[in-house]
């Protein structure tokens, strides 16, 4: 049982494609495929970091599921104000698992939690991106497209808040790639594969291959 | 060991291609003409995988493998790449912005830091294909239809 922070944002089109999967995929049946932990979330408006660092330090969260902009070193909340930046001291995060569905946060900001005490990180070393319809639906989540991108880094979630190690999930990952890939067009395969190829996680270097919710 | 021996080990049944995917753009010659993926499975696809598609006539040395192509080289073919593909879709970066199929054109002809990502994206997606190719994992397209996303395993 542990307690789960989601953040969240729909300040353009990019990260509402964004809430509205993670929502599908994650948060909308949480109580029911995941009943042991408890989510907190702190979402648009509320996706800052007065609000984001209040409930980690007033909750006992095991597990940071963001999505937002980022860039090497920084992840941003709504509108582009900082909430993590690698300059700074991290070490409030310690124990906890952080996956960021976010550009290039991997490359620095990951490394330095983890070198400041999470236990394990997941996200990406460049830009996370996806294909999506010039003319969205009604409900983005109904893009068969973007689903396509947003599902594969959904398994790192649904992995982690079913309690498993790294490697079970990477090897989730990688088997969804392989058997979606070969029905995709040239540049939806160019895409995942980038996305793919860019994901780091403890497997790796960014933390402890062994550590579970 | 690449980075997608894991990916194409797993495969089942390869890449599926139709008609029209065989002239998605992979390489250029020593020329600047554009190789593409039929010829590249003329080249280096083992030979049960050749006799499945239509058989074309291609001089192996015309195929250069795409790590050996220079920038502007990359540049051009990443732009043909996008010209090839279908213009009704839109690239999303999460936090960053949308891109339509000119905007990233654009953004290749002008060097620009998404420029970039895209030509890294479409070299290494060429890389994916060659070694997809020589491993036979290509298959034709029997039909259209929608992708079908597998259930989550957990």
């Amino acid at each position: 049982m542990a307690d789960v922070l989601g953040v969240d944002q729909n300040y353009d089109l990019v990260t509402q494609y964004g809430f509205a999967f993670r929502h599908k995929f994650i948060f909308q049946k949480f109580s029911t495929d995941f009943p042991s932990h408890t989510l907190y979330q702190s979402n648009n408006a509320k996706a800052v970091r007065s609000v984001i660092d209040g409930i980690i330090t007033k909750n006992s969260i095991r597990y940071i599921t963001a999505m937002g902009h980022g860039m090497y070193a920084a992840f941003t909340g709504q509108n582009g104000a900082i909430v993590w930046d690698a300059a700074e001291d991290l070490s409030y995060l310690k124990g906890t698992i952080v996956h960021l569905l976010s550009c290039q946060t991997g490359a620095s900001l990951g490394r330095k939690m983890v070198a400041d005490g999470v236990s394990a990180f997941w996200g990406y070393t460049v830009n996370f991106a996806f294909r999506h319809e010039g003319q969205p639906p009604t409900e983005l989540s109904d893009d068969t497209t973007a689903a396509i991108y947003l599902r594969m880094d959904a398994i790192i979630d649904r992995g982690i808040l079913a309690g498993k190690k790294s490697q079970p999930i990477y090897d989730s990952v990688q088997s969804y790639v392989a058997r979606v890939i070969p029905q995709l067009t040239p540049a939806d395969r160019a895409t995942l594969l980038d996305n793919y190829v860019h994901l780091v996680c403890p497997s790796t270097t960014w933390g402890s291959p062994s550590v579970t919710l | 060991m690449s980075l997608f021996t894991g990916i194409i080990e797993r495969m089942k049944d390869g890449i599926e291609l139709n008609d029209d995917e065989l002239e998605q753009p992979v390489s250029l010659d020593a020329s600047g003409k554009v190789i593409t993926i039929g010829d590249v499975i003329a080249v280096k696809a083992p030979l049960n995988v050749q006799c499945a598609f239509a058989p074309r006539v291609v001089t192996t040395n015309k195929v250069r493998p795409v790590t050996e192509l220079g920038k502007e080289e990359l540049k051009g073919l990443t732009t043909a790449f996008l010209k090839a593909s279908d213009p009704k879709k839109e690239l999303g970066i999460v936090g960053v912005g949308n891109y339509s199929l000119p905007d990233l054109i654009k953004h290749v002809e002008n060097e620009t830091a998404i420029g970039d990502r895209m030509i890294q994206a479409v070299k290494n997606y060429a890389v994916f294909v060659e070694e997809a190719v020589r491993s036979g994992k290509v298959t034709r397209k029997e039909k259209g239809g929608h992708v079908v996303l597998p259930e989550f395993d957990f």
